[in-house]
């Protein structure tokens, strides 16, 4: 098999993952409304799509199991058979059966699938038959489907009969209604308008070309007409159909489509064709034609050829499929130009030179402009990590007997495809907790006077450069009382310690912490949200909750839009260079030798009133040489409080494409990462949570916190 | 807006329609343009601001132009709410690149750049 094969493949078993995941929500739509025919449509089309790629690739286990459920799901198109919840369930299993097809399509089907094969074919048999009233027609009910999906272009030549206008009826306001069936084009032919001693001023002597691409059927178009077809010519003819698309955007020449619509005959064109004009000018200039039928034509040929080009490039932008490594090359490639733009800049500004300036000016925007897109592309809507929770929401609160309902709003935030990549893992341990720790048992509910069936919704907004995503339930809350008793049980705070709501909460985040005695197999053993955290602090974000006995827990993650670039504040301690997140800094303030002196070595620093501990960072990294007299400390903030990181200088802002620091220094602790500066030197970018984790660790302060978020 | 006005500029050559410009007051409307056009050789046709117009007014200048093309004399339009009335002339798929077959002179009123 060569490599190209192999790529093909691969893009099959992503794309029918794909559509499995969309199968599988529209089965949940279904479910919830089961006489939904966009579902039922989409879950056929789903099955369909995945039949015909293992078919072309000659996984034959995956083209029969799904000819079956295709089957079925053909029947309930058709209304043979009512979608129940035991088949809902079933092809739900159906989807899994698939996924494992997908995975290992050779394998032989195992007995689970041989089953459900089994259960999909007794449906087959018994195809329950429903009667339904004509207005609800699943034949009807198909076809406005299929008519919404097809756009067709229509040809329509329009001669209202002469007295139309004695009628009352305004043949403008019937073009107009149907320029509200989709795009249109049309031109009037007034070569019938007489002169004035000849003209009936109360007679319609205009007809009318029109171009209409519509999604609405022929049907809707004649209803235009329905008042005064069986008087006037009316005439309606397809020339594109979406649904038999043509290859490219061509499309027939002039002659053709003048000899189509009858205004000039075969021998009409050939007579000009010699000619080394415009046939449209030859044929007018010889009154073979009126300008108005070139002119229709020419608009026949625009319309048409326009309607084309965008379905190819809707075709094209909707398929199109890069291998996210590629991605990530470009990330970095854009990410040296950024770093040699840089270095330009500041080499145009060192040598004062005008001319050079502007270049690099110039340069430093289109990189700008490049750096932004690239970041664009790799921004992906957070929906389809929402919508996989939809399932796992449904099959776990079965199996515990709660009734849960998951909501989501802002499913088109887009955010980084590495954030969603990582994000996955936190949102299934949090929607977990959710459903096993928050959401009662229907009966807790009534009798609490809440709906047995309890909620769990799941938010993505943009903030500036962060996302937030927020996972609430209306469940029972936390309990900050047994979170005390556990922590305190623990060690993981003193005896009497008073803490607030925010301090509380964090608790739960620390590993193998559970107030639970009894471990389930879906929460309990104090792993999950520790799970959260750690996630979460890799994607330089943050986590708060907020949470209301009784009445429900909202957790909320503020996570950097991208991975790739940080907004920092750029400090140096000797002659090396660090970049803070500028999301952690808080403010910058300058340390006095005096005040170290006063504070009799503790690093304590007093700011406007408060207390804030800080770390040397010029010890912590063994920088060796004498600090400046006046040194600048940065308070950044982390897990609600505030800590001071001693540096010599700050610099400014800067932003940061960040670039790994390779294997050999995965383990340096509080570094996330390093980024080129102007120059070429390298700066060093802190990860903040674990630098002062590291800092507590060999104790050289101490905090004012005794447990680690 | 039941009735229309025709008034004559001072100097003449110009006749200045106002009101009801539709199928209402088509053939009085045609009788103005039969008399404006015996009088004038290069006859001006100024909207005004409140006329309405419809298809038979559409029509009526489409004649009248072609009635003068015939007489070897001009017509011209002069609007004064050049958005109503060139709404209603790309409603009727009036608007054109290029003038009839009768146009010989290339002073069609619905060019695309007029009117």
């Amino acid at each position: 098999m060569n490599e190209d094969y192999e790529i093909i493949i691969e893009i099959f078993k992503e794309e029918a993952c794909e559509l499995l995941s969309e199968a599988e929500n529209s089965l949940l739509e279904l479910e919830k409304a089961p006489g939904n025919k966009e579902a039922i449509s989409a879950i056929f089309r789903a099955f369909h799509s995945i039949k015909g790629g293992g078919g072309m690739f000659g996984f034959n286990n995956i083209t029969s199991f799904t000819h079956e459920i295709e089957t079925v799901y053909e029947d309930i198109r058709n209304g043979k058979i009512i979608p129940d919840k035991e088949l809902i369930d079933i092809s739900l299993a159906s989807c899994d059966v698939i996924r494992e097809m997908i995975k290992a399509p050779h394998a032989e089907p195992d007995e689970n699938a041989r089953d459900i094969l089994a259960s999909l074919r007794k449906y087959l048999s018994q195809e329950k038959v429903v009667t339904k009233t004509p207005a609800e027609s699943p034949k009807k009910a198909v076809t406005t489907e299929q008519e919404s999906a097809r756009m067709v272009t229509y040809r329509i030549r329009f001669r209202p009969f002469p007295g139309i206008f004695a009628t009352g009826t305004n043949p403008v306001l019937l073009l107009n209604e149907l320029r509200n069936l989709g795009e249109c084009c049309m031109i009037a032919h007034t070569d019938e308008i007489p002169e004035l001693d000849e003209i009936d001023a109360e007679t319609c002597y205009t007809a009318w070309d029109v171009i209409l691409t519509t999604s609405r059927g022929i049907d809707a178009i004649k209803d235009v007409f329905i008042f005064v077809e069986s008087e006037s010519e009316l005439a309606i003819e397809i020339i594109d159909d979406s649904e038999n698309p043509a290859e490219n955007s061509d499309y027939k020449k002039l002659g053709e489509i003048l000899i189509e619509k009858r205004d000039i005959t075969q021998e009409d064109l050939e007579s000009v064709l010699g000619e080394r004009r415009l046939i449209g000018e030859v044929l007018i200039d010889k009154g073979l034609v009126e300008p108005a039928c070139v002119q229709s034509a020419l608009n026949e040929q625009e319309h048409v050829r326009q309607i084309r080009e965008n379905r190819i490039r809707a075709d094209v932008i909707s398929n199109i499929k890069v291998p996210s490594d590629k991605l990530d090359k470009l990330v970095n490639l854009v990410g040296e130009l950024v770093t040699v733009q840089a270095r330009l800049s500041q080499t145009a500004a060192y040598r004062e030179d005008t001319e050079l300036s502007s270049i690099a000016e110039e340069v430093e925007r289109l990189a700008a402009e490049l750096r932004d897109n690239t970041m664009n592309i790799r921004l992906l809507p957070i929906g389809t990590t929402f919508s996989k929770f939809k399932r796992l929401v449904r099959d776990l609160s079965k199996e515990l007997g709660k009734e849960v309902e998951m909501t989501t709003d802002g499913a088109d935030t887009e955010l980084d495809k590495t954030v969603i990549e990582r994000l996955s893992d936190p949102l299934l341990h949090l929607i977990r907790n959710c459903i096993d720790h928050g959401i009662e048992l229907p009966e807790v509910r009534e009798s609490s006077g809440k709906q047995r069936k309890g909620t769990i919704n799941l938010f993505a907004r943009h903030s500036g450069p962060n996302v937030l995503i927020q996972v609430s339930d209306d469940g029972e809350g936390l309990d900050k009382d047994a979170i005390l008793a556990k922590a305190s049980e623990r060690g993981s705070i003193t005896a009497g310690q008073e803490l607030s709501d925010d301090e509380i909460y964090s608790l739960i985040f620390s590993a193998g912490f559970s107030t639970t005695s009894n471990a389930t197999k879906i929460s309990g053993r104090g792993v999950g949200l520790d799970v959260v955290k750690r996630a979460v602090d890799f994607l330089r974000g943050s986590i708060t909750i907020e949470s209301r006995r009784g009445a429900g827990t909202t957790i909320t993650l503020v996570l950097p839009l991208t991975l790739a670039i940080i907004e920092g504040l750029l400090v140096t301690i000797g002659e090396e260079y660090f970049v803070l997140p500028l999301s952690s800094v808080e403010e910058c303030v300058e340390l006095i030798q005096k005040e170290v002196s006063e504070t009799r070595g503790r690093h304590i620093l007093n700011v406007r009133g408060k207390a804030v501990p800080y770390i040397r960072l010029r010890e912590q990294f063994s920088i060796s040489g004498i600090p400046p007299a006046i040194e600048q400390i940065v308070i950044v903030k982390h897990g609600g409080d505030q800590v001071g990181l001693v540096v010599d200088n700050v610099i400014g802002g800067h932003q940061t494409v960040i670039k790994n620091l390779g294997w050999i220094y995965r383990s340096a602790e509080g570094i996330s990462g390093a980024t080129i500066l102007g120059d070429g030197s390298v700066a060093l970018i802190l990860d903040i949570p674990k630098l002062l984790m590291c800092a507590l660790n060999e104790e050289t302060v101490s905090l004012n916190f005794k447990y680690n978020i | 807006m039941s009735d229309f006005k025709v008034t004559e500029s001072d100097g003449g050559g110009e006749i200045v329609l106002s009101g009801s410009l539709t199928i209402k007051n088509a053939s009085k409307l045609r009788t103005k343009f039969i008399d404006a056009l015996m009088k004038e050789d290069n006859l001006s046709v100024c909207i005004d601001a409140d006329a309405g117009v419809d298809l038979s007014f559409l029509q009526l200048l489409c004649s009248s132009h072609r009635t003068a093309l015939k007489l070897g004399k001009s017509i011209t339009l002069r609007i004064l709410a050049k958005a109503n009335f060139l709404t209603a002339v790309e409603n009727a798929g009036y608007t054109r690149r290029r003038g009839c077959a009768r146009d010989n002179n290339g002073t069609c009123l619905w060019l695309g750049d007029r009117p």
